[in-house]
């Protein structure tokens, strides 16, 4: 190898620095390394902190207290603000007369609403009707036949005796 | 420990705490740098990695046992990291590729980053690669998972995920030579 390296400088005059036959595989190695995928697989480089692992604790989150339900929500107001809509729906339908002779018409519809907000618990026939297992909803409201609904409140019109108040 | 034993006291709710403690010991590591190939900076790895295990900790109940538990955790802790990236880029008002392009170059000035030249290469190279082929890539170079472990974690066909990574090793020479 030595021999034809010293012919070979001699023919062309081209030298070459010391030891580049010897360094030549470590560089060519270093070379490929850069340019293809190492067969020897490479690290990711990704350090963690001392210690990480370690130390390492899940903290979980304290489960949220569940909601409070206002016994004076928007949904209790909502039955309220029906039982008061029906009764001015009586007022609406009943005939002068009728009027005239429970003298509801005195009462003012504010006063009702406020009365009947504040002491729904003392009519438990409708409380019932409207709160037990939500039996009637708003469409089957809408859809009340008047007539059955007159006929109904006048049936029971002792148990609701507005007119004493 | 039987991973089958491990999840019933997960599930009873018996002493479940203390198998909690068992299986974040057993799973954090190996949870930790599948999250942190993928979200690159580790403040970001360790938020993931609090989630997924939050995350187990809740649905544990719902796991049916239909696949290993490895690979359900992993599934999360996979869906997690994307899920944190996609956040971050709608955030930046980024693209996801552009985003990539991001963490590469945090990386230089990341102390707990002490890639050499060649592996700060490998991981711009890694950053080239459709999303696909960069979950393979990572599990199966940097993690040495099995394929079959692989397509149950990542719910594809062996013969895909193959394919995935002969082609992200193929881009990543590329991308090592034109570099």
């Amino acid at each position: 190898m030595k021999k034809q390296q010293t012919s070979q400088s001699k023919e062309t005059g081209f030298k070459i620095p010391p030891g580049y036959f010897e360094e030549f595989d470590a560089r060519l190695s270093e070379k490929l390394q850069n340019k293809h995928l190492p067969e020897r697989k490479l690290q990711s480089g990704f350090e963690v902190p001392k210690n990480y692992f370690n130390d390492f604790r899940v903290e979980i989150p304290a489960k949220k207290e569940g909601k409070v339900i206002s016994l004076f929500s928007k949904r209790n107001l909502k039955y309220a603000m029906a039982i008061a809509a029906i009764f001015v729906l009586m007022f609406s339908i009943l005939p002068d007369d009728a009027q005239q002779e429970n003298d509801f018409s005195t009462i003012e519809q504010a006063s009702l609403g406020t009365y009947l907000e504040n002491n729904i618990a003392e009519f438990p026939l409708l409380e019932n009707i409207l709160m037990e297992n939500n039996q009637l909803n708003e469409p089957e409201f809408k859809n009340l036949d008047k007539e059955l609904l007159f006929n109904y409140l006048t049936e029971h019109s002792t148990e609701i005796s507005l007119a004493n108040y | 420990m039987d991973e089958k034993e491990l999840v019933q006291r997960l599930q009873s709710g018996k002493n479940s705490d203390a198998a909690f403690k068992e299986l974040v010991d057993l799973y954090k590591e190996r949870l930790y740098w599948q999250i942190r190939n993928i979200v690159k900076n580790h403040d970001d790895a360790d938020d993931v990695l609090q989630n997924t295990f939050i995350k187990i900790f809740r649905n544990i109940s719902n796991f049916k046992g239909e696949s290993k538990l490895f690979s359900w955790l992993y599934r999360i802790a996979t869906n997690e990291a994307i899920t944190f990236l996609n956040s971050r880029s709608q955030k930046m008002q980024v693209s996801n590729e552009e985003l990539q392009d991001k963490l590469i170059d945090n990386l230089q000035s990341d102390i707990f980053f002490e890639g050499s030249e060649i592996q700060l290469k490998l991981q711009k190279a890694i950053a080239t690669l459709p999303e696909k082929q960069r979950l393979v890539f990572n599990m199966r170079y940097f993690q040495d998972l099995k394929y079959q472990d692989i397509a149950e974690i990542l719910q594809v066909t062996e013969s895909s995920l193959k394919s995935n990574y002969h082609h992200a090793v193929k881009k990543v020479e590329a991308f090592l030579k034109d570099d």
